[in-house]
């Protein structure tokens, strides 16, 4: 027989051996709440569980409460996760419950999968739904909490990346019963301005129940609604939500989100420089282009056109020379040396007579060469013939009988 | 791109990449090409005016008036 000093002590002593007992240390039961009341100072719940043959009184601490994805209500069914104390003031046997489930509902991944199961099957997630990110949004609408670090990451990326940005923050919880109502709101509420371009939905990791808000159904439709680009960075890396998949891009932490809703200043500051000097160097090889055309069209006409003249001359030489023959050599002559002036005249004009004559011409870099002043040995000249041209180097240079190279 | 409606960076870059891809060719008309360097000059220097033009704020709603308040952004 063990005998007690004091009833603390008894108390203490079947404490200590409900914490050592695995099924009174750790435990979930399930039950109907009744009696409850969450006491406005404190915020802690106190109810009791009961069936149809018994009752045992609970607690639920204000911050694990904080954590539910619904309010308990009287007469509501649960699976309470928790241990088994004796509250030693009252001697009280009750349960410390940390964690609360609403019986009937399946548990919450198995919920989530026929969430994302049936949506999928609807299409919202569906890529051809996905609204394309502007580069350089007008605005950036966020919602998210407005205490913590998710906020501040997001304005410390954006203040990084690109000073030109505007931002506007809809606050809104991120956790617990009111989260996804206030994130519709937020969603209403950009979609009525007209200045914002793109909405970012951001909250950081937490488990599956902390990130529950974001796995409803109402919420999944009215991100697919909404006519302005959702970014939604809801968790952290693996996380993954319903909102995730039904946004128009998914960010794995808030921090990428900002990267993704406006593009690097620097980048697109040197983008444009490159396409600036690319269309002048386009007009100008455009332009090169033409002259070059030109230049051919020039060269084929002296070419063509004058042997064309020349040769009808020549016709009209010879008939003259005839009626002549009859009239007078005096005019015959007169004449002969006239037409014979204008046809030297004509074929002076083609380059290529003069070629076939023996001469040639000299170019470097596309220009004649008319003097030796300018040229260097090992400048490469081109030497054009009147059947084709050779490339040559510049081994001495003379100006008059003198080598000055 | 219709001058009434919401000037889009990406699209006006597109475009001037087009622009640049058409008078590379060399294959358009004289007037066409001035055409199409005059266009591309002027998305150019719109992309400029866009690039900078936002002025940088930070604000947050206040759900209860809706009106914007400033957000402090060093907290």
């Amino acid at each position: 027989m063990y005998t007690f000093e004091s009833v603390t002590q008894l108390n203490s002593y079947a404490n200590e051996l409900l914490s050592n007992d695995p099924g009174t240390a750790s435990l979930s039961v399930t039950g109907e709440i009744s009696n409850l009341t969450i006491y406005r100072s404190s915020g802690h719940a106190y109810f009791t569980l009961k069936d149809a043959e018994s009752q045992i009184s609970c607690v639920m601490f204000k911050s694990y409460l904080q954590g539910l994805n619904f309010t308990p209500k009287d007469g509501m069914k649960v699976v309470l996760t928790g241990s088994c104390a004796i509250y030693s003031a009252s001697g009280r046997f009750q349960i410390k419950a940390f964690a609360m489930a609403q019986k009937g509902k399946g548990d919450l991944a198995e919920q989530m999968k026929l969430l994302h199961r049936k949506l999928s099957a609807e299409g919202l997630f569906a890529q051809e739904h996905k609204l394309h990110i502007p580069v350089l949004p007008e605005r950036i609408g966020v919602i998210s909490s407005p205490v913590g670090a998710v906020i501040h990451d997001i304005i410390n990326t954006l203040n990084r990346r690109n000073p030109f940005y505007s931002l506007l923050l809809y606050p809104a919880a991120v956790q617990g019963e009111a989260c996804a109502p206030d994130v519709m709101a937020g969603l209403d509420y950009f979609s009525s301005r007209d200045d914002i371009d793109v909405i970012i939905i951001a909250r950081g990791g937490g488990s599956l129940e902390d990130l529950w808000g974001f796995n409803n159904e109402e919420l999944a439709r009215k991100i697919y609604d909404c006519r302005i680009p959702v970014i939604s960075a809801v968790g952290h890396e693996t996380d993954y939500t319903i909102c995730d998949y039904v946004a128009d891009l998914r960010a794995p932490t808030p921090t990428a989100a900002a990267e993704l809703c406006i593009g690097k200043y620097e980048e697109l500051i040197t983008n444009l420089a490159n396409k600036k000097s690319m269309l002048n160097l386009a007009l100008m090889n455009y332009a090169e282009l033409q002259r070059r055309r030109l230049d051919a069209l020039k060269d084929s006409k002296a070419l063509y056109s004058p042997m064309v003249y020349v040769e009808s001359l020549r016709t009209s030489l010879e008939a003259v020379k005839k009626d002549l023959d009859n009239s007078g050599k005096a005019l015959v002559n007169e004449h002969r040396y006239r037409l014979k002036s204008i046809i030297d005249g004509i074929e002076m004009l083609g380059p290529m007579n003069v070629l076939k004559r023996g001469y040639s011409y000299a170019t470097k870099d596309d220009r004649a060469v008319t003097e030796v002043k300018g040229l260097n040995i090992g400048d490469n000249l081109d030497f054009v013939f009147s059947d084709g041209s050779i490339n040559v180097e510049v081994k001495d240079i003379y100006e008059g009988d003198a080598k000055i190279g | 791109m219709a001058d009434n409606d919401k000037f889009l960076y990406e699209d006006a870059i597109e475009e001037l990449s087009r622009i640049v891809d058409k008078l590379s060719t060399g294959k358009c008309s004289l007037d066409d090409s001035l055409d199409l360097y005059t266009r591309g000059v002027k998305l150019a220097s719109l992309c400029d005016k866009k690039l900078s033009e936002v002025e940088k704020k930070i604000a947050v709603i206040n759900k209860d008036s809706l009106e914007e308040e400033p957000f402090a952004e060093d907290q």
